[in-house]
């Protein structure tokens, strides 16, 4: 998953203040950027590794990162940039195919009487992946629309469209749940 | 509950016991990792840059192409009110161009698209910007020294504060890799699809190998070891099959040769040979054993057939051999031969009333034996006039009109009725198989002359009579005015009848259409020919192999197959004919498809010649499913 930790040449300091800082932001946020990765990832032994390493490096360069509007954007971002790496090595080794267990593959029951989250994760599974990420970052995570599109790095009117989108196939998948009819 | 609400609650989920348990692990190996004099390092993120991807002064442009050109993407922007086009390094890379290439512009952007796809790239461009919708294509990029590369562009609309589009941003990113494996898995699978995975060795109806099969596995287990062949004769009790009572003729091989399917033993092989007739290759010593045990159990049986019971009589002929393809005479045995050998022995089954006949293959292997027996049959046939022929009518699909109609041969002997296939074979193999092919091209125009003007027959040629100037010879005597029109006489032959034997063909075939006569090659697509007869040899029609035709609705291989024969007939300037034609749906499609002819149950059964002379009542003779003669077996001579 992530590349293996190599001996830094200059050790990493941090002062118990800016230790105890990490630490919190890294308790705050590791939830809501596991959900987010498990939304976009099928496996979530991947997705947890993500999750993590995402906010790993965050406290790597927690000095600068800290001083941003949100940190937690930058994370996300950085996640989102991960899973593009992996896909694309995946991709090539796999014969030119995204293998199933990482694929956008929106075909996956509806699983019945389960709880909220996994409920949730389903859901979000089934939309886009940017459709997903724009609903979540903004409905979800707090994040203005301009903000989202900046951490996805699309431009405002394309995050308002996949947005748009997104919540319309979740009313439409709540609904047909709810009559039964969700595949 | 609607997406809102879903939302706030998702976003409500407290932390479990579970989650923190998980955050304490992690953070530990955080403290571990980090906050000790081992550190950890990633390049990754470096790249990502450090900026806050907040930052409210960053222009949109800017930022998206950063991001693209982080990932390897190439970018260009398009500012219609300024009417500016300019695009990134990678993107000049992308197009062919050198990087830093100083001019980019729409013409210079448009020159790299494929001549084909131009109009639809840039009709995308002006989409987005006009709808404020994205777009994502996929494009091909003509880049120097004609490489050709897939290319995806994703287009977003730029807008200013209020909203109003200003312009269109696209990333692009060279995908050849990723579409090359995906038309390349697609060809594979479609070839998977179309391949066929039976060699075309089966009888269509019962599934089990045909007579081509049969004598292929009988011919490999001879350079095995020893073994046997087991002819069948099996008949209904209380009425024929498609004749006599409620139970159609398919179904009851169908039902036989399931069960002879489960009889079979590893090693050994069935086939069906004809009508009611089937044959077992016993592998191995044991065969009368084992031929006695199949007789019993067919005969002990109560078969279901169409939902009604059925009990069999069964004969059997036996030959064995010995596995080192020589009899004890020392000659060498053909797989012809062993079949000859187990008819007979069926024949003296059938005649003595007992279940097995077994024949000592040297016996017939000595000078006079086998063959003797044989030549007095084929013999007695032409000479006690036992020979029959049937006429099956083709109609032409452009007016709906019979004007055709193929001759089929049958032996009758005793109350049956023998199919060609394994008479014919026979006679070959005596060298008496001209004779037989003068018989009935002598009656065919004998028949002719009491036909209409219009009507035309066509009647089958073996391999051997090709290459025979006395049957040549022969023929033009009998053609000779004030004979009939030698125009209303076709000649049909196989593929494989024409291996090895191309130049008679060709001398054979050049006298004759010299006098007017048509040929046909017969059977296409199954035999062992080659194109190259097609543009060598002046065939006039062209038969499309049964095996084709007779699933083509089910079966996209076949179609395909058709399809491409019927383009390469209309080519030639050769009429195409249409074999086992069971259905009106599928005669409907040859029709729409452009084959001439179609032959098969669809348009007319096989009936005795003398039918053809009598007047015609109105809708007789081209209607479907008329029935009294037997079935047609086709099987190739």
């Amino acid at each position: 998953m992530s590349p293996e930790p190599t001996r830094n040449p200059e050790p990493f300091r941090l002062s118990p203040q800016m230790q105890a800082e990490c630490e919190a932001f890294y308790a705050d946020n590791f939830v809501d950027v596991r959900r987010y990765a498990r939304c976009l990832c099928r496996d979530w032994h991947i997705a947890d590794d993500l999750a993590h390493d995402a906010l790993l490096a965050a406290i790597e360069r927690w000095p600068r990162v800290r001083e941003h509007e949100r940190p937690l954007a930058w994370v996300l971002k950085t996640l989102r940039f991960k899973l593009t790496r992996l896909e694309d090595s995946l991709t090539r080794r796999n014969g030119g195919e995204l293998p199933d267990d990482v694929a956008d593959d929106r075909s996956a029951g509806l699983m019945a009487d389960v709880d909220l989250h996994l409920m949730v994760t389903d859901l979000m599974q089934r939309l886009q992946p940017r459709e997903a990420q724009a609903v979540m970052l903004c409905d979800w995570l707090g994040f203005t629309e301009r903000q989202a599109a900046a951490v996805l790095d699309i431009a405002l009117n394309t995050l308002k469209g996949y947005k748009h989108a997104g919540r319309q196939k979740l009313e439409a998948m709540l609904k047909a749940a709810e009559e039964g009819n969700l595949r | 509950m609607n997406v809102d609400e879903l939302l706030r609650r998702t976003a409500a989920i407290p932390v479990t016991r579970f989650d923190e348990a998980v955050i304490r692990r992690n953070l530990s190996r955080v403290r571990t990792l980090m906050w000790t004099d081992q550190g950890s390092s990633s390049a990754a993120e470096d790249e990502l840059g450090l900026d806050d991807p907040l930052r409210p002064d960053e222009d949109e442009a800017d930022r998206i192409a950063r991001a693209g050109q982080l990932i390897g993407m190439g970018t260009f922007t398009w500012s219609p009110a300024a009417g500016k086009l300019a695009w990134s390094r990678k993107m000049s890379e992308i197009l062919g161009y050198h990087q830093g290439f100083a001019h980019p512009s729409r013409a210079a952007l448009l020159d790299r698209i494929h001549a084909a796809d131009r109009e639809a790239f840039w009709l995308a461009v002006e989409e987005t910007f006009e709808s404020c919708n994205l777009q994502d294509i996929v494009l091909r990029v003509l880049r120097p020294q004609s490489a050709t590369r897939y290319v995806r562009f994703y287009m977003q609309v730029l807008t200013d504060e209020g909203g109003t589009p200003r312009g269109v941003i696209a990333t692009a990113q060279d995908v050849s890799d990723k579409v090359f494996a995906e038309k390349e898995a697609e060809r594979l699978k479609q070839r998977c699809e179309t391949i066929l995975t039976r060699l075309e060795e089966h009888d269509p109806v019962t599934t089990l190998l045909n007579w081509r099969g049969f004598d292929n596995e009988v011919d490999r287990a001879r350079r095995i070891g020893p073994g046997a062949v087991l002819l069948l004769r099996i008949e209904a009790l209380g009425g024929r099959p498609g004749q006599d009572g409620p139970v159609s003729w398919e179904d009851f091989m169908r039902v036989i040769a399931d069960f002879l399917r489960r009889l079979k033993q590893v090693g050994d092989e069935v086939a069906c040979l004809g009508e009611n007739e089937f044959a077992f290759l016993l592998c191995g010593t044991e065969a009368e054993a084992k031929a006695r045990s199949v007789i019993a159990d067919l005969e002990n049986r109560n078969f279901l057939a169409g939902g009604h019971r059925i009990q069999v009589s069964v004969h059997g002929g036996l030959v064995a051999f010995d596995g080192s393809r020589r009899a004890r005479a020392g000659r060498e045995e053909s797989v012809g031969s062993l079949l000859i050998d187990a008819d007979v022995a069926l024949y003296e089954a059938r005649r003595s009333g007992s279940p097995l006949g077994m024949v000592d293959p040297a016996v017939q292997a000595a000078p006079g034996g086998r063959q003797e027996s044989w030549r007095a049959r084929v013999r007695s046939a032409l000479e006690e006039g036992r020979m029959t022929l049937f006429a099956q009518p083709l109609r032409s699909l452009h007016d709906g009109q019979v004007t055709r109609y193929e001759l089929l041969l049958r032996l009758v002997d005793g109350e049956d009725l023998v199919t060609p296939a394994k008479f014919v074979a026979m006679a070959e193999s005596l060298g008496m198989v001209d004779r037989v092919d003068l018989w009935v091209i002598k009656e065919a125009v004998k028949l002719l002359a009491h036909l209409e003007a219009g009507i035309r027959l066509q009647v089958n040629l073996s391999a051997r009579s090709l290459g025979d100037p006395a049957l040549l010879a022969a023929i033009e005597k009998l053609l000779e005015p004030p004979s009939v029109d030698a125009s209303r006489l076709t000649f049909e032959i196989t593929e494989t009848a024409m291996i090895g034997n191309t130049a008679d063909t060709r001398h054979f075939v050049d006298r004759l259409r010299a006098l007017g006569c048509q040929f046909a090659l017969d059977d296409f697509g199954s035999g062992y020919g080659s194109l190259i007869n097609l543009k060598s040899l002046p065939f006039d029609i062209l038969k499309i192999d049964g095996e084709f035709v007779h699933d083509s609705m089910d079966n996209k291989t076949s179609r395909a197959m058709i399809e491409a024969i019927v383009h390469m007939c209309k080519g030639l300037g050769i009429l195409s004919q249409a074999e086992f034609v069971e259905d009106k749906q599928l005669l409907t499609w040859l029709a729409d498809l452009g084959v001439d002819f179609a032959q098969g149950y669809a348009v007319g059964r096989p009936r005795p010649v003398e039918e053809l002379l009598v007047p015609e009542r109105p809708g007789a003779g081209s209607g479907e499913g008329e029935g009294d003669p037997p079935e047609e077996f086709h099987q190739s001579a």
